[in-house]
């Protein structure tokens, strides 16, 4: 080698190790797992920078990545992207691409990739095999952000931690429990339809239908009987309908649901004004509660029901809600009972109160069932 | 040498990683991933690569590393083209790529090799790594002057001074003599004989007919950082001034440069030079402070806070020094400011870690915590006119 070749090589790297380390941002993904519900669902941000270096997204080649180019490679990219990760909870878990959306971290623009897999067993943990890039560029890490009932989990994979195994917190049963809950009594009791349809419940429970008038009961035990009766009707109804939407064996639409609940609302307010069903009205409480039970299982839906506490966790719900209903009927029944005989409590409080009710839930029910 | 072993590593991993927990601890966490959107338009154009151009220039050398993957000159000439790309975009993500490319050989003797692995790891700011290759390297051939002055380097930023001078010295011989007096010059100038250093630099680059550009960029830039600690910011202006004609997107100048300016309140210059550059950490945080109370600059500054944060989550450590003066001057908490530069100086001790760690101890109100710099800057007899006045305002703290 000659002197002067030997220098330019020498100078390219007298250079480097003169140079303060780069300033860019190396190559890192954002992968971010939720296992809360039932399904793992997750949404991974990989940067185009990198989809690009590994499969090409630049299509014309002018040095610009358009969505319209990006789109367009949607399978190549999932398939090359969910084929470098693999869960495992128990067993192993069959990832699905979902939707492509692009979203914006410090150092650019990146493709988030949303996804969701099934894992055929609910096991306490999950292993996660990464290995995107790392075969062209073993610097990249992939930041994991692991959303469980345990809690947060945030994790680097690298080559050299490519396989991690996370906790997912054998969920305690009694905290479970008591979580769900607390769930369960603030859902009624912020839920008005739920609050409506039990004060309508319980307005005409201390009187008694004679001849076509109201009169008071003369028994307080009675009233209580009747009472008992109306909300056990809609305990028992409405916790059959809540299993069985949670156990996912019935799955009714919510729009259906939801002005159903309303309607039922205001056909238990006009039967107080105007009464079609004088005795036995626990048959019509027992009917409207199957309605309301999906209702209250499309808010479980949301929360999201914890691995492994399936059970536990539907029936805390369940139970808050009836301790929900009772600190209701604790309140309301020992006013309407002392306020029972008086024309007042006939007129203004059964009768407008229900009316207004009706109004009110009526005007729920056009905007549920039809959109306004 | 003192790298090898199962202790040293151990001690080596350990250093590593109390920076790597100090900048993660001492980086508010966010982590929360940021919305996603569906563009309106297929035309949108979402991102612009730089770099394609370049890549492409290289694929015929990527084909063929492909194509003979038991051949080792390809793999080298593309993994040498894969790091200068890195130093001259100040892009990380080429590291990576000649990494990829070099990891078929990894396990092999060849120096070749082991000299470029050492000088990704010396961008990564991972000297330890580094230094345990440099040391095989120079171990069976003392006269290998790419091992020796990569090694110089690293001994001269952990503040080995007398170790990267001796380093200096054996590349005579090997390399022209403005490199070694480059090299020899800047460790000099650390040990107690700045103007020496100084005189000799200036006079072999007078002296030296035909100087490469790159070559003379260096030289220059020494001669500014050497001016700039005799107190002579003048002379530094027009040293960096004449680097920045032959090189004006040289990062670390520019870098250099704009500190000067700051000094000198020449805040709308600093912006003037480097808007279209905040692409690079180092500048965009000269931008924040040059911006600072204006709206840009709060927009620089939360990028720059974005962009440590990120760097947290990964674990990486190269910006440091910048974190720490950022957390210093605009977030303007001296404590965390302190924690950083403490673990910053474990790992390297230049002029600029030495001065975050100095203003952080007295903003701080912490004047002992400064004791480590101190005591290496008494070892060393290092002269530099503004690091002096900052120690004599820590000491009038502490009194």
């Amino acid at each position: 080698m000659s002197i002067a070749r030997r220098a330019v090589v020498l100078l390219v790297c007298v250079f480097w190790a003169a140079m303060p380390a780069s300033a860019h941002k190396p190559s890192d993904s954002y992968l971010n797992i939720d296992t809360r519900g039932e399904q793992v669902e997750g949404r991974w941000d990989i940067a185009l920078r990198d989809l690009e270096y590994a499969l090409g997204l630049d299509g014309n080649a002018d040095g610009a990545i358009t969505w319209g180019e990006l789109k367009s490679r949607r399978a190549v990219i999932f398939a090359y992207a969910l084929g470098r990760l693999s869960l495992a909870r128990g067993a192993t878990c069959t990832t699905r691409a979902g939707g492509l959306q692009v979203t914006d971290h410090t150092d650019g623009v990146y493709a988030a990739l949303d996804f969701s897999a099934d894992c055929p067993d609910q096991g306490a943990s999950l292993t996660v095999g990464y290995r995107l890039l790392f075969d062209i560029d073993p610097s990249h890490r992939g930041l994991l952000r692991l959303d469980s009932s345990a809690g947060t989990h945030t994790a680097v994979f690298s080559p050299a931690r490519a396989r991690q195994t996370f906790d997912l917190g054998s969920v305690n049963a009694v905290q479970a429990f008591l979580q769900y809950l607390v769930q369960g009594i603030h859902h009624i009791w912020i839920g008005a339809d739920h609050v409506l349809f039990v004060l309508t419940l319980l307005l005409p429970a201390v009187l008694v239908r004679e001849s076509g008038r109201w009169l008071a009961r003369t028994s307080v035990r009675s009233a209580v009987v009747e009472v008992t009766r109306l909300v056990t009707a809609f305990t028992v109804a409405h916790s059959i309908t809540l299993a069985l939407a949670v156990l996912g064996f019935v799955d009714l639409p919510s729009r259906l649901v939801e002005s159903t609940i309303a309607l039922s609302v205001v056909v238990l307010a006009l039967n107080n004004l105007v009464p079609i069903i004088p005795q036995g009205r626990w048959l019509l409480v027992f009917g409207f509660g199957l309605i309301h039970g999906f209702g209250f299982a499309s808010v479980l839906g949301d929360l999201g029901l914890p691995a492994g506490a399936l059970a536990v966790s539907l029936v805390g719900f369940n139970v808050g809600v009836e301790i929900g209903q009772l600190a209701i009927v604790a309140v309301v029944l020992p006013v309407a009972l002392l306020l029972r005989g008086t024309t007042f409590y006939r007129l203004a409080i059964l009768g407008l109160g229900s009316a207004a009710v009706a109004v009110v839930a009526a005007y729920w029910f056009v905007t549920r069932a039809f959109g306004y | 040498m003192g790298c090898k072993g199962p202790k040293a590593r151990l001690a080596r991993h350990a250093l590593r990683g109390g920076l790597v927990l100090a900048c993660v601890a001492l980086t508010p966490a966010t982590g929360v991933a940021s919305p996603a959107y569906r563009p309106d338009s297929d035309a949108t154009v979402l991102e612009r690569l730089p770099a394609s151009a370049e890549l492409q220039q290289l694929q015929p050398l990527r084909d063929a590393v492909e194509t003979f993957p038991n051949r080792l000159a390809p793999a080298l000439e593309l993994a040498r083209a894969y790091i200068e790309l890195s130093r001259q975009r100040a892009d990380p993500r080429y590291l990576g790529y000649a990494e990829a490319t070099l990891e078929p050989w990894s396990t092999g003797a060849s120096p070749p090799i082991k000299v470029l692995r050492a000088t990704i790891a010396q961008s990564r700011h991972e000297f330890e790594d580094a230094l345990v290759l440099l040391n095989q390297v120079l171990d069976r051939d003392p006269g290998n002057a790419q091992a020796r002055i990569t090694r110089a380097t690293i001994r001269q930023v952990q503040g080995r001074i007398a170790d990267a001078a001796s380093d200096c010295q054996q590349l005579a011989g090997h390399t022209a003599v403005l490199v070694v007096v480059i090299c020899h010059s800047n460790a000099r100038s650390l040990k107690g004989d700045l103007d020496g250093a100084y005189d000799e630099l200036s006079r072999t680059l007078k002296s030296t007919p035909g100087v490469p550009a790159t070559l003379r960029v260096w030289a220059l830039t020494s001669l500014g950082e050497m001016a700039v600690r005799q107190g002579r910011d003048e002379i530094a202006r027009a040293h960096y001034e004449d680097a920045l004609k032959i090189a004006p997107d040289d990062i670390y100048l520019q870098a250099a440069y704009a500190d000067l300016l700051l000094r000198h309140g020449e805040k709308a210059r600093v912006i003037q030079l480097l808007r279209e550059r905040e692409g690079q950490d180092v500048l965009l945080l000269r931008l924040a402070l040059a911006g600072a109370g204006t709206e840009d600059g709060r927009r620089w500054a939360t990028t720059l806070a974005d962009r440590f944060d990120a760097a947290a989550r990964r674990g990486d450590t190269t910006h440091a020094r910048e974190q720490a003066r950022f957390t210093l001057v605009i977030e303007q908490e001296p404590e965390r400011a302190l924690a950083l530069a403490r673990a910053n100086w474990d790992v390297q001790k230049e002029p600029a870690d030495i001065e975050v760690l100095l203003r952080s101890a007295q903003a701080a109100g912490q004047p002992d915590a400064a004791e480590p710099a101190l005591a290496w800057l008494s070892t060393h007899s290092y002269q530099d006119q503004r690091i002096r006045a900052l120690i004599s305002d820590l000491q009038s703290t502490s009194q």
